[in-house]
């Protein structure tokens, strides 16, 4: 037995310690980003924190969110002072902890939540969401997070670094066969926005697949409607207002879908919890016609998308007298 | 618990701990323990069928005591078939209710006489066709006089339970498992580690293979009518890998675990896709299972038919095959791919001199000899498994029909999204397999072997981080729901 011990010992302090040097490799350029102060996620929570309850609209989800909603657009129309929180691969039960850390310092009259089906699928990027979470001042907030959000799963991945950055390490070592996309920087943010004037390629369109659907994702809507449900009684419990939109695809990869299950989906179950929402896709489609040449790629609106969602935005919390 | 899952490596350290340093001065206590995992194990899936298994623990070992006792022929039987009837009777309701009620149902509309549809919400309780099988052969056994019954009931308890092997087996014969709780179990280190290398490949397989073949595989038997015929091939054939990928490496982390223990389970699988002939397929194929036919359901069916010499060994073998499909699932396609895989042993049947056996119960290590002209035979048989895969996999039996249409009517193309990363890893897998076909797994090391030390912990390492980092999202083993 002690021989069995002293070589499993052995493999495991093997194992930690490769641990270890993944975890340097990937984690290094966030802390420099941190020092720097250049870190996005860092410089979003850094005004939440410091800017005492001084939002009233906070733009919750993922990347499409935070490319989708300009604050400055929605400020000068609305007179409110809003902020875009939407973080990378932000997904619902991400959002509602968010929330929950961004309330004990913000007061906001409505929150704006975006919805798509891989924000509730069974495919996490924890890197992405510890990197959210490791922001939050609320230990708390972040323990409920990684073990009552996302379980034996979530601290397996908080604990081993090769599990976190697993999607970077398979895109690392694919990369070692194939040529890589240059990661474009990301650096114009306005009020958690980011502001991108990339315009998609023809050639990428041709590559574009159809949008999220019930086949394609493993969108789990039991997973959904918990964590929607927290969220709406989070919000209401502070007074709030819940808004929830769905940010534009562009158009070309809508004609390649067939029957659109998300907008069926989000459609009946708002109706059904009396929650306002907003399909960008289709709200005034005759004075928001999105072009291809809206977007920075296959799902993201660049500026001239975004001053189109905001407007958007602006318009339904304003016809609908939210 | 999944074998793959966080809360079974936080599980099974513990039990380990507890089972060789806390509670290893008595063998009693040992086995409360084990019992104790091994129901907190299955509970925590769904607390509220562990009642069935206590149920038919219960029984089982009262039964078992009463036909031992009884001399009377007549009330031996009469112990026998209430055993019999309860187990099946538990298999009947949770598995076969509301398939036996839909084909009676649509056999009376297809004669013109209408009937409403009738089907209860029946929760598939996990791993009930193995354990109800293992309490079975119990029974049989000592019905045979072939078993002493056993006077410790939580050995027993924990035979039927014992968490490695409850959910999707090895079918254990109390022959060989129960005596191992009732003696003494002494740590050998050769055995823990290779027990540990076989944990690690049977993740592996299930993970890196099964789990990332699963979606490739699901789309296309999901909307096979929109699919071309090159698609439908390749469909068929990832599937054949991920269910032995999946089967085989849920079977390794249960031989790999029970070993930890100091337990030894009966080989399950031994390499199938090597093999020549279905005959021999059988022989290397859910081993467990198909000796637990071949014991309890072909042998006397094919002596209570002998008079007709091979058709009565035929009809007996069939017969075997179908209700081994039905065993699978409730359905038809099932039923036709065990009907399909009996058609299969005609030749073999018909041009042997001999036929007294599906399997054998012999676990060889010997490594098998190949010519090079066992290849197109290895082909061939592999891609008649592939066939009957179809109906196994697809939802209904009228799917797999479209499905076989499709591929025999349209003019094949090139598949697509050919899942490349997965088939390089069943290539490695293969290959490595084939090397060490001689083995009882792909990570089997002698003791004597030649392999340098540090040679082999960077094939462990390099194991378990392409399983953390290329690991697919988790799936539930595929014959949990048998």
């Amino acid at each position: 037995m002690k021989k069995f011990l002293k070589k499993l010992g052995v493999f495991l302090l093997l194992f930690i310690a490769l641990n270890l040097v993944v975890d340097y490799i990937y984690n290094s350029a966030a802390h420099e980003a941190i020092e720097n102060k250049t870190h996005k996620n860092y410089l979003k929570w850094t005004d939440i924190h410091q800017n005492k309850n001084s939002y009233d609209l906070v733009i919750m989800g993922a990347s499409r969110a935070y490319y989708a909603f300009n604050p400055d657009i929605i400020d000068a129309s609305l007179n409110i002072n809003s902020y875009n929180m939407g973080t990378s691969a932000q997904d619902i039960v991400e959002s509602y902890y968010s929330l929950k850390e961004i309330f004990e310092y913000q007061n906001p009259k409505y929150v704006v939540l975006d919805l798509f089906f891989p924000l509730s699928d069974n495919v996490h990027d924890y890197s992405q969401i510890f990197s959210n979470a490791y922001f939050f001042n609320s230990n708390k907030t972040k323990f409920e997070l990684i073990v009552e959000g996302y379980g034996g799963s979530g601290i397996a991945n908080y604990i081993l670094p090769v599990v976190k950055f697993n999607n970077y390490i398979k895109q690392d070592l694919m990369g070692l066969f194939k040529e890589r996309e240059a990661i474009k920087p990301e650096t114009n943010w306005i009020k958690g926005h980011l502001h991108d004037t990339v315009t998609v390629t023809k050639w990428k369109i041709e590559l574009f697949e159809p949008i999220p659907n019930f086949r394609n994702t493993t969108f789990d809507k039991k997973r959904f409607a918990t964590y929607f449900n927290k969220i709406k009684a989070l919000i209401e419990s502070h007074n709030s207002k819940l808004i929830c939109v769905r940010v534009p695809y562009p158009p070309s990869r809508l004609e390649l879908s067939g029957h659109d299950d998300e907008h069926e989906y989000y459609s009946n179950f708002m109706k059904s919890v009396e929650i306002p929402f907003f399909d960008l896709n289709t709200y005034k489609k005759e004075t928001y016609y999105y072009i291809d040449q809206d977007f920075a790629d296959y799902h993201h609106p660049n500026y001239r998308g975004a001053i189109k969602a905001s407007k958007q935005l602006v318009e339904a919390i304003k016809q609908n007298k939210l | 618990m999944l074998f793959n899952s966080f809360e079974f490596f936080v599980f099974l350290p513990i039990v380990f701990v507890l089972y060789w340093f806390v509670l290893n001065k008595k063998l009693s206590i040992q086995n409360i323990l084990l019992l104790l995992a091994s129901y907190v194990f299955y509970g925590w899936w769904d607390i509220r069928f562990l009642s069935l298994i206590i149920l038919s623990t219960i029984l089982d070992y009262y039964v078992g005591q009463k036909i031992h006792n009884t001399e009377e022929p007549k009330k031996r039987k009469y112990w026998l078939w209430l055993s019999m009837g309860f187990n099946l009777g538990l298999l009947g309701f949770f598995k076969y209710f509301n398939f036996f009620i839909d084909s009676w149902i649509s056999g009376f509309n297809s004669v013109g006489i209408e009937m409403d549809p009738f089907t209860l919400n029946i929760i598939l309780p996990v791993g009930i066709s193995f354990y109800t099988f293992q309490t079975m052969s119990y029974s049989l056994d000592i019905h045979k006089r072939k078993l002493t019954p056993t006077k410790d009931f939580v050995a027993f308890a924990t035979f039927v339970a014992f968490f490695p092997q409850l959910v999707a087996g090895p079918i254990e014969r109390a022959s060989n498992l129960l005596p191992q709780f009732l003696r003494r179990r002494k740590f050998n280190f050769n055995i823990a580690a290779d027990g540990l290398r076989q944990m690690l490949w049977g993740l592996f397989k299930k993970i890196i293979i099964a789990d990332n073949c699963a979606p490739y595989v699901n789309e296309i038997f999901a909307d096979y009518s929109n699919q071309s015929s090159g698609t439908l091939i390749l469909g068929v054939i990832i599937f054949a890998f991920q269910i032995y990928a999946d089967f085989s490496g849920y079977t390794d982390i249960a031989i790999g675990t029970a070993r930890l223990f100091g337990f030894d389970f009966k080989r399950n699988f031994n390499f199938p896709y090597f093999s020549r002939n279905i005959s021999e397929f059988w022989k290397k194929w859910h081993i467990s299972l198909s000796s637990w036919l071949n014991d309890y359901l072909f042998t006397p069916l094919a002596i209570e038919f002998r008079n007709y010499r091979k058709h009565g060994i035929f009809t007996a073998l069939f017969l075997t095959f179908l209700i081994s499909g039905l065993w699978h699932g409730a359905g038809w396609n099932f039923i036709f791919w065990g009907g399909l895989h009996g058609l299969y042993y005609i030749p073999v049947i018909y041009s042997k001199k001999r036929f007294t056996s599906i399997t054998t119960n012999k676990s060889t290590s010997k490594k098998e000899d190949f010519s090079f002209s066992d290849f197109p035979k290895i082909i061939l048989t592999f891609l008649m498994v592939c066939l009957t895969y179809i109906f196994f996999r697809a939802s209904t039996i009228t799917d797999a029909f479209g499905y076989i249409k499709i591929i025999i009517t349209e003019i094949p193309r090139w598949p697509a999204g050919v899942p490349y990363k997965s088939i390089f890893f069943i290539i490695i897998v293969m290959v490595t397999e084939w090397f060490q076909r001689g083995k009882e797994h792909g990570l089997q090391f002698n003791e004597n072997s030649t392999v340098p030390v540090y040679l082999r912990w960077t094939i462990y390492l390099v194991l378990l981080l392409t399983i953390l980092v290329f690991s697919g999202e988790q799936q539930e083993f595929i014959y949990f729901q048998f």
